[in-house]
């Protein structure tokens, strides 16, 4: 499934290495993002598709298939709720 | 091929930008020492530290400020002790008292080591501490990997979410809310500075911390709101929010200067993490900066002095400096405070104390 994911306007993306933060400077939160999250992120605004997102993530990380991408499911969903990023 | 084996869920928590910070002593910490109420709180936290002592067994106790917890560790005896002033012995410098209040040594003669920021009020601490105390200079360090130079990329984004021009003059004004942190002296300076700056001039200041109760506090951060708007430079200044200290490093870089104008002021952990950012930056020229790579690597003015501050301002922005100077600051930086220096530091400094 290709999937076009990009910040929310108003919205600072900051990379701390394995682990990363969003500011949302309008609706005033910050909102952190762990390793896996963090990659998970990367790959999905370089470019890839959901697919070889997870294809990559279940080489990094010791997880199975269906767990990751449940937990992925709503990591999109939370970031979409919170208005953070726009997932099209 | 797998990199970090350790899975969690990738949703973690949602933080509020206001901090809990909470100090439990606070009331304390205001009380005058000799009376009776602070020697009851005193006696009754002491032993509470000395219970807590006796169940954990710890190598070591390690009070982080001259405060209130830090006599009562003294009180109990918790040995071996260490003590860092974090600018509770400003008096030294900027006041007129030329040794350690009682207080100050009366704590310091219980501790094995003492450990102080600025060099060279290292320097006068070994000259006037009690017998036997290890003073260190010490700082508790800049994280290089978090506060680094931005890319081009990074740094038109977080201005783009901040809707500022990718091409605008962009002043940070980066402490806290308080008359010594002097945002009215920059306020005044920038305005001051404004017909002259290159391209669209803004000057960022942090919003007031919402935990924060303080009558002084709260009115100079009206009274800075209240000149902008006098002076007509409300589209010229912007209000964030007051942000986790690690998300510094995005407004350091996305500011072409940094302004830290507190007066007086001991050894800033800002102005280290913007140099670590590769960004010049401002400060007053104090005494606490004698002999630092704050006097080195940063353009320094004299105290209270808008006009100097104004020029500087637009000298910076005008002819900002070339990348191997800022590049020159952040390595100063880096080779005395990095976090690995200085976690290496200070096991040396707890092995010592440890060895007695």
């Amino acid at each position: 499934m290709t999937m076009h994911v990009e910040l929310a306007s108003g919205v600072m993306f900051q990379d701390l290495g394995e682990e990363a933060i969003l500011l949302d400077m309008d609706q005033g939160y910050y909102y952190g993002l762990d390793a896996v999250g963090t990659r998970f992120w990367q790959l999905l605004t370089d470019g890839h598709t959901m697919d070889a997102a997870v294809a990559e993530l279940l080489e990094l990380f010791d997880v199975d298939e269906v767990t990751l991408r449940s937990d992925l499911d709503v990591l999109l969903a939370e970031l979409q709720a919170t208005g953070l990023a726009t997932v099209a | 091929m797998g990199r970090a084996p350790i899975y969690s869920a990738a949703p973690p928590a949602r933080y509020s930008f206001a901090q809990l910070a909470e100090c439990v002593s606070e009331d304390a910490n205001l009380l005058q020492s000799h009376t009776a109420e602070y020697q009851t709180d005193l006696a009754a936290t002491s032993e509470r530290l000395r219970i807590i002592a006796a169940e954990f067994a710890p190598d070591l106790t390690h009070a982080v400020g001259m405060d209130f917890l830090a006599h009562a560790c003294a009180h109990a005896e918790l040995q071996p002790l260490i003590v860092s002033a974090h600018g509770f012995l400003e008096y030294l410098v900027y006041g007129k008292q030329t040794n350690l209040k009682e207080r100050d040594r009366t704590l310091l003669s219980r501790a094995a080591a003492m450990l102080i920021e600025p060099p060279m009020q290292a320097e006068l601490c070994r000259t006037l501490a009690p017998p036997g105390l290890r003073v260190y200079e010490f700082c508790t360090g800049v994280d290089g990997r978090i506060f680094r130079p931005a890319m081009e990329s990074e740094r038109n984004g977080w201005r783009r979410a901040l809707r500022l021009p990718a091409d605008a003059t962009v002043m940070l004004s980066s402490r806290g809310w308080g008359p010594t942190y002097k945002h009215d002296q920059v306020l005044a300076a920038f305005a001051q500075a404004l017909p002259n700056l290159p391209t669209p001039p803004y000057l960022l200041f942090h919003q007031l911390n919402r935990s924060v109760r303080a009558q002084e506090i709260t009115a100079d951060f009206e009274r800075v709101q209240a000149q902008t708007q006098a002076r007509g430079l409300a589209e010229h200044v912007r209000w964030l929010p007051a942000v986790p200290p690690v998300s510094m490093a995005m407004f350091y870089n996305l500011a072409d200067i940094v302004v830290s104008y507190r007066i007086p002021d001991t050894f800033p952990s800002t102005v280290l993490e913007a140099l670590s950012c590769a960004r010049p930056v401002i400060v007053p020229q104090l005494a606490t900066f004698r002999a630092s790579v704050i006097e080195e690597h940063c353009t320094r003015v004299k105290p209270g002095d808008v006009n100097a501050l104004a020029a500087s301002m637009v000298d910076l922005a005008r002819r900002p400096p070339a990348a191997e100077v800022l590049a020159a600051g952040r390595a100063a930086v880096l080779k005395k405070y990095d976090v690995p220096v200085v976690i290496e530091k200070l096991a040396e400094i707890y092995a010592a104390a440890i060895q007695g």
